[in-house]
């Protein structure tokens, strides 16, 4: 045999482990019960530590759950943030003395249309106008009327903030209810994705009206960080309980290390319980959050203020700013007038303390008050030793849990489809049957015509489907119904391919030509057919995967990847056997 | 080695493409007039709509849902018996054609429900957007708790269940100083469940639903045509660069034919229009050309090697040459298109199937009777001035005219 043949097919022996091993917890999560697929620790329980993390998941149509596709009105969100604008030039020209005549958005736009009592206020007005900077183009002006439009840059970019802080808001709602892998994720550039298996039909109900008909649930409120309380009920947990007490520390009033017990276990419902069972003094309130720890994420209690004064409703606005002189990034937080007077009794009163922003029922974060704010502009510094990446980050997500208060902008449900456990099951159970029944049928045609050729072919499209289901699984993809659609005829499809190599090798043998010339020529004769017909239909596989939506994408998925696959299996592998049996076996008649 | 056609076997199939010819526009035109008349059936992926799986424990007649749900006053609706093989449950499908929550008419009736029992209190008309689903918003005049019926949430509530909606959620919003309320209605689906537990038998429930909005489902639409297109275009392109210009239009010729034969047989199958059956068509479009891609690649080759021959006899060559193969691939993907059939009865895999059963047979029919024979006409009606090009794939070949 040449040396190229021993290469090759230790490349094939290569891919093929490498395809087991990235395969393995995808077959052992199929292969598990319904009740082990929903539970995540179940399922890694019965998975090897050594096996990679990454598997294919079901799809709800498969395993029933819900899929709910969320509208944002991106455009409302241009269109409240112009308005507000608007209404803050007005203020400013008020305070300087030089009222405006009134200061409109024109029709459903981006522009506002801004009319000055007389054309000499534009001495006034042109200095507000340019402190803005570059988001905005002024136009004018002509007479006593100036355009003031938002860049289409800026537009976008308040677009894609709006739905990402959709997503922010609904993933903290659905975190709630605490299922292994809620999916909330972008689709298109104004719409979100929600895919969420597992939950009761009741459960269900309520989480399509809460995405639907709620704005999130923005507080303020004190952080009791003196009391004792969660020491002192610590020790009531008992023997082998998960709930475990720890401190936080931060320098608090005078510089002085202020070291605040808190209590935390893997489950928020056990901390509920035990909270429940060992009540707080009737003005505080326990609240949660989730902290990593070297055990994986936990949630940590916090003891709060009953009382809230403020809420997300006095937010104008936040945004990430960097601090000039030393370059760090902070939160800028805007208050209106009410919120601003509040917030400055607050501060006063609380220097040196904490206050928590609690964002539906979550602690979010707890920042320290260092000094009286007084305007409604409060700044929000990260920090501790952190690397500038990761305080712009921390600003970032804070700005964002900020501006949750309020939905920035409407949504409205596009798409909805809930699919029943039991239905999900019996349609695995066909999903399975027509899969299987395809295999059986493919291997008894190809066995029973090409004989041993054919059980080559087997090999091939095996080969192929593992590599499928390694890739998908290495993807995280999710299987679908239509993925197996797609599935089950890649197998007819990759024979195909066999089919074509088979029937060049035949006609050589008829022209006479020994096994080894008759292998050869065959194999390079076919090649150009197959190569062209798996390109073109890669080639429509990608335009569905560009432009389809739904259960079009999970079947382009698979055909992608099988068909991308095929070019390798089909080529490679029937080559390397037939001519190891042309030159290695030496046979005189080929059992094709 | 068993052979399913001897291989020596020469057909004259060119001889016989002027009837194929007649035989594939008749068809053409038969699927272009049932696609217009009477047209195709959109399922809820387009038309947008609720459907509803529901399941009883119980036996229920059809007539028995349908009289209670049209008691909901929901516009168009239709229910059908869904059979679901080995379930002692009875299965309806309930379809809605509408899917806003309040149509014009039911809003009406809310605001006439809030005037009678609050008079001049009410604030009307009732805020409803219907592209934001289920939210209305209820204001009344300050002094309406003086006098009059009291505004509580109990009342509210009240008031919006006699006219057959229910209340999932109410808040009071706006400013201290006004009486507004937020009501979240429950979606259509709900509505229908919550209806029949009370009116038929309280163990029904939905076991699936689906609802698409009413911009989405034109938009889903607009990209499955999209899809269609931009498929068509990449292939011709492909052939086309890998060909040359005298293969492309038989091989999109023949794509074409393919989809409008399956459209118009899904049409005369009765079965509906959804995304599952674009990506069908999508797939089958895709099998076509590898089928006519070989059969091509064969036609490319024999014509290369051959001196004046005519291109009659060529063609014929080349597809008896590859016909054990044609009927090879055709078989195995008709038997795993069938076992999808028989095995996904009920599902979406069924529909795939069906699709790809008929496709195959098509594919495989159009490769030799419209990707054939559209090359011979281009080569031979366009081949003189094409062939001092010199183009690379396209060797010179003495035509013999017929």
């Amino acid at each position: 045999m040449e040396r190229s043949w021993y290469w090759r097919l230790a490349l094939v022996i290569a891919i093929a482990v490498l395809g087991i091993y990235t395969a393995m917890p995808s077959f052992i999560y199929l292969s598990s019960t319904p009740e082990v697929r929903r539970s995540k620790t179940a399922i890694e329980d019965v998975t090897p530590d050594w096996l990679p993390e990454a598997r294919l998941s079901m799809g709800i149509d498969l395993q029933g759950g819900l899929h709910l596709v969320m509208g944002v009105d991106t455009e409302k969100a241009v269109m409240n943030r112009v308005d507000r604008v608007g209404d803050e030039i007005a203020g400013e020209m008020k305070d300087k003395g030089k009222p405006l005549a009134s200061a409109r958005r024109v029709d459903d736009g981006t522009d506002l249309e801004i009319a000055m009592k007389d054309a000499a206020d534009w001495e006034t007005l042109k200095p507000i106008l340019e402190s803005r900077g570059d988001n905005w183009v002024i136009t004018g002006p002509t007479g006593s009327s100036v355009n003031y439009s938002m860049r289409d840059e800026r537009v976008k970019q308040l677009k894609a903030d709006a739905v990402a802080q959709v997503i922010k808001t609904l993933r903290s709602r659905i975190d709630v209810y605490g299922v292994s892998e809620p999916e909330v994720r972008m689709r298109g550039d104004d719409a979100v994705l929600i895919q969420i298996a597992g939950l009761t039909a009741e459960e269900e109900r309520s989480v399509k009206e809460d995405i639907i008909g709620r704005t999130a649930q923005l507080e303020f409120k004190l952080v009791d960080d003196e009391s004792k309380y969660f020491a002192e009920i610590a020790g009531r947990a008992g023997e082998g309980s998960t709930i475990k007490l720890s401190n936080d520390t931060y320098r608090g009033p005078g510089d002085q290390i202020v070291s605040s017990p808190y209590l935390y276990a893997p489950t928020k419902e056990e901390l509920q319980v035990f909270v429940n069972a060992n009540p707080p003094p009737s003005d505080r309130i326990v609240s949660f959050s989730r902290i990593p720890t070297d055990e994986g994420d936990r949630i940590r209690t916090w003891l709060l203020d009953r009382k809230t004064p403020l809420t997300g409703d006095s937010i104008v606005n936040a945004q990430v700013q960097l601090n000039r002189d030393e370059n760090q990034p902070y939160t800028a937080l805007q208050l209106d007038r009410a919120g601003g007077v509040i917030f400055d009794q607050l501060t006063a009163a609380n220097i040196k303390k904490r206050v928590a922003i609690v964002l539906d029922d979550n602690v979010d974060s707890a920042p320290v008050i260092q000094s009286r704010i007084p305007s409604g502009n409060v700044s929000i510094t990260g920090g501790g030793f952190k690397s500038q990446q990761e305080v712009l980050k921390d600003a970032n997500a804070l700005a964002m849990v900020l501006n949750a208060g309020a939905l920035p902008a409407p949504v409205y449900p596009q798409e909805e489809r809930t699919v029943g456990a039991t239905l999900g099951e019996d349609a695995v159970r066909k999903g399975n049957n027509a899969l299987l029944a395809s295999v059986i049928i493919t291997i008894l045609v190809m066995v029973g015509y090409y004989r041993l050729s054919g059980a080559i072919a087997i090999l091939s499209m095996s080969v192929n489907m593992l590599l499928l289901f390694a890739i998908l699984a290495a993807l995280k993809g999710t299987l679908t119904l239509p993925g197996l659609a797609g599935l089950a005829l890649t197998v007819g499809m990759a024979v195909d391919a066999n089919i074509v190599q088979f029937e060049r090798i035949r006609e050589e043998i008829r022209l006479g030509k020994t096994v080894r010339a008759a292998v050869d020529a065959g194999f390079d004769k076919a090649f150009s057919a197959i190569f062209d017909s798996n390109v073109t239909t890669i080639l429509s596989a990608i335009v569905l995967l560009q432009y389809g939506s739904g259960p079009i994408r999970g079947f382009a998925v698979t055909l992608l990847i099988g068909t991308a696959v095929n070019l390798f299996t089909a080529i490679i592998i029937p080559r390397v056997c037939l001519e190891y049996l042309a030159r290695g076996a030496k046979v005189q008649t080929l059992s094709i | 080695m068993f052979s399913i056609v001897p291989h020596d076997i020469k057909i004259d199939f060119m001889g016989k493409a002027p009837f194929f010819l007649k035989l594939t526009l008749a068809s053409l035109i038969f699927s272009a007039i049932v696609l217009i008349f009477p047209g195709m059936k959109f399922g809820l992926d387009f038309s947008g709509g609720y459907e509803v799986l529901l399941a009883f424990d119980t036996p229920v007649t059809a007539e028995q849902v349908r009289t209670e749900i049209g008691k909901l006053e929901l516009g168009d609706t239709s229910v059908q018996s869904f059979a679901i093989p080995n379930s002692p449950k009875t299965h309806f499908l309930v379809r809605v054609q509408r899917s806003e929550v309040l149509s014009a008419a039911d809003l009406t009736n809310l605001g006439g429900a809030f005037a009678t029992r609050y008079g001049e209190n009410f604030k009307g008309p009732i805020g409803y957007n219907k592209e934001m689903g289920n939210v209305i918003d209820i204001a009344f005049a300050r002094t309406s708790s003086v006098g009059t019926a009291q505004t509580s949430s109990a009342a509210i509530s009240e008031v919006i269940a006699s006219t057959q909606r229910q209340v999932s959620r109410l808040r009071r919003i706006g400013r201290p100083d006004e009486e507004r309320y937020s009501v979240v209605l429950r979606g259509i689906d709900i509505t229908i469940v919550n209806a029949l537990q009370k009116s038929i038998d309280p163990s029904v429930n939905a076991v699936r639903t689906e609802f698409v909005g009413p911009t989405v489902g034109k938009q889903l639409r607009d990209d499955g045509i999209l899809a269609v297109f931009y498929t068509l275009l990449i292939m011709m392109a492909y052939i086309a660069f890998r060909f040359d210009f005298f293969y492309a239009p038989g091989a999109v010729i023949n794509v074409f034919h393919d989809a409008v034969l399956t459209c118009g047989f899904l049409v005369v199958a009765g079965r509906e229009f959804n995304l599952a059956t674009i990506a069908g068509v999508l797939t089958l479009i895709g099998y076509s050309i590898n089928d006519t891609i070989i059969v091509y690649d064969r036609i490319r080759e024999t014509v290369g090697k051959a001196r004046g021959q005519a291109l009659h006899e060529l063609l014929n060559k080349a597809v008896n040459e590859t016909l054990a193969r044609t009927i090879m691939t055709s078989m195995t993907v008709l038997l795993a298109s069938i076992c999808l059939m028989v095995f996904g009865y009920g599902t979406v895999l069924f529909d795939f199937g069906q699709i790809m059963a008929f496709g195959v047979v098509i594919g495989t029919y159009s490769s030799i009777y419209v990707a054939a024979p559209v090359f011979k006409f281009m080569r031979e009606r366009f081949g003189d001035e094409a062939e001092l090009a010199e183009t690379p794939g396209n060797r010179r070949v003495n035509l013999q005219k017929q």
